[in-house]
């Protein structure tokens, strides 16, 4: 009984990450303004977020057809090589204050009923 | 400044996979990859470019990834039209050819034994076997047909999954994600049909008589895995596991040091020491093989 209550909370947990990830992306990228998806990973995985190279670029290829982000290629230095610089598009900013509305409503009412 | 061959060969299979999006993109994704494994090798010169690539995850389950996320249909991989054609008008050739000899050496020889009822063809006393029925010709037991597959599956709240082999290799780790999904190598030809219907997902390759098979389990998803001859890897499962083989040998790693707890047992063979959690998050590990080894060394992977 307990390990199926286990179980279910770790699919509970899948359930609520992926959107979780991408709103923690989008804000990591306002804070950065700019930044590529190899500092992204590094970054999350500082403030604790371990997250699969194999899924973000899936993820940021998405949003960029989605219009929410927009890319450009640097390279830095004669010996670097280019890299894929997001950054928020002005519909990712709406986007992205719509999405922490939504989600500070939501941590709002769960705070309510936890009290 | 050049590229290493096995970085050129992960991009390769990637952009084949990626065939549904246009050049363009294809382009962009590889670039961006290869600008990823570029700035790993930049910022640890001393990280391994394969572990770099395992980090990415396979290339088609990495593609298939990228199509999902686009409302794309995944693909399967398969062996490009043009060898395909190949490998058959080879085959077809070299049967015509065997079965011209079997004839002719049949009237002098008894070595030669055609089953015309069946349509089939040994020579030498079965060194060399021609089924024309399937179009399979075997020269010493080796087979001459290869498949490669892989497959996802969405995996819902709480869903087992149970998977069915005869003999081959498989390493098991964890998905990032709510999909199970597998890459296998086969020396069939077989392909096969995940079943969807039951409580539990069913992928059952008893069919095919060796297979080489990386498979991603979603967290929390406890899997049921039964096998006749071969090799399990198991790479810090974050669900539940109760895997029985028959004959061979069952691996057991931790590299992110997981809690769990272990029922492991060895008919006949033996069984490393694996020391169970008390943490409540421990996840089940139950290991059964009948003829074999049990290990929690992870050096012997390689091996």
């Amino acid at each position: 009984m307990y390990m199926a209550m286990l179980g279910t909370i770790d699919n509970w947990k899948i359930q609520i990450r992926k959107g979780y990830l991408e709103i923690c992306i989008l804000l990591l990228i306002k804070q950065k303004k700019k930044i590529y998806g190899f500092d992204l990973i590094e970054q999350l995985a500082t403030a604790g977020l371990q997250l699969k190279e194999g899924t973000l670029y899936p993820l940021l290829n998405r949003m960029g057809a989605d219009g929410i982000l927009s890319a450009t290629w640097e390279t830095e230095g004669p010996k670097g090589h280019p890299r894929k610089f997001y950054s928020l598009t002005k519909e990712g900013f709406k986007f992205l204050s719509l999405l922490s509305h939504e989600f500070d409503e939501m941590i709002a009412i769960y705070k309510n009923f936890n009290q | 400044m050049t590229t290493d061959p096995r970085l050129e060969r992960y991009l390769a299979s990637l952009e084949k996979t990626l065939k549904p999006f246009p050049v363009s993109d294809r382009a962009e994704i590889i670039t961006e990859i290869k600008s990823h494994v570029l700035s790993a090798l930049e910022r640890d010169p001393q990280t391994r470019l394969d572990t770099i690539l395992a980090a990415l995850g396979e290339p088609e389950t990495v593609a298939n990834r990228y199509l999902l996320e686009r409302g794309l249909k995944p693909g399967k991989t398969s062996i490009s039209p043009m060898i395909k054609w190949l490998v058959i008008g080879f085959l077809t050739t070299f049967a015509m050819i065997l079965i011209f000899i079997g004839f002719v050496l049949n009237h002098y020889d008894s070595l030669v034994q055609v089953d015309g009822a069946n349509g089939k063809v040994e020579i030498l006393n079965g060194l060399v076997r021609v089924d024309g029925k399937k179009g399979r010709i075997s020269i010493s037991g080796i087979n001459e047909s290869s498949s490669s597959f892989t497959g996802l599956q969405e995996m819902p709240l709480g869903r087992s999954a149970t998977i069915k082999f005869n003999s081959g290799k498989f390493e098991i780790s964890h998905s990032e994600d709510h999909q199970l999904t597998w890459s296998c190598t086969a020396k069939d030809s077989f392909i096969p049909s995940p079943d969807d219907r039951g409580t539990a997902f069913n992928l059952d390759l008893s069919g095919l008589s060796s297979a080489k098979c990386k498979i991603d389990v979603p967290e929390g998803s406890p899997l049921l895995i039964q096998g006749g001859n071969g090799k399990m890897i198991f790479s810090s499962p974050s669900f539940d596991v109760d895997a029985q083989l028959e004959n061979g040998k069952i691996i057991f790693q931790n590299p992110d040091q997981a809690p769990y707890k272990f029922d492991v047992s060895v008919q006949n063979g033996k069984a490393d020491l694996f020391s169970s959690s008390d943490k409540k998050t421990a996840r089940l590990i139950k290991f059964h093989v009948a003829n074999g080894k049990i290990t929690n060394n992870e050096n012997e992977v390689n091996q």
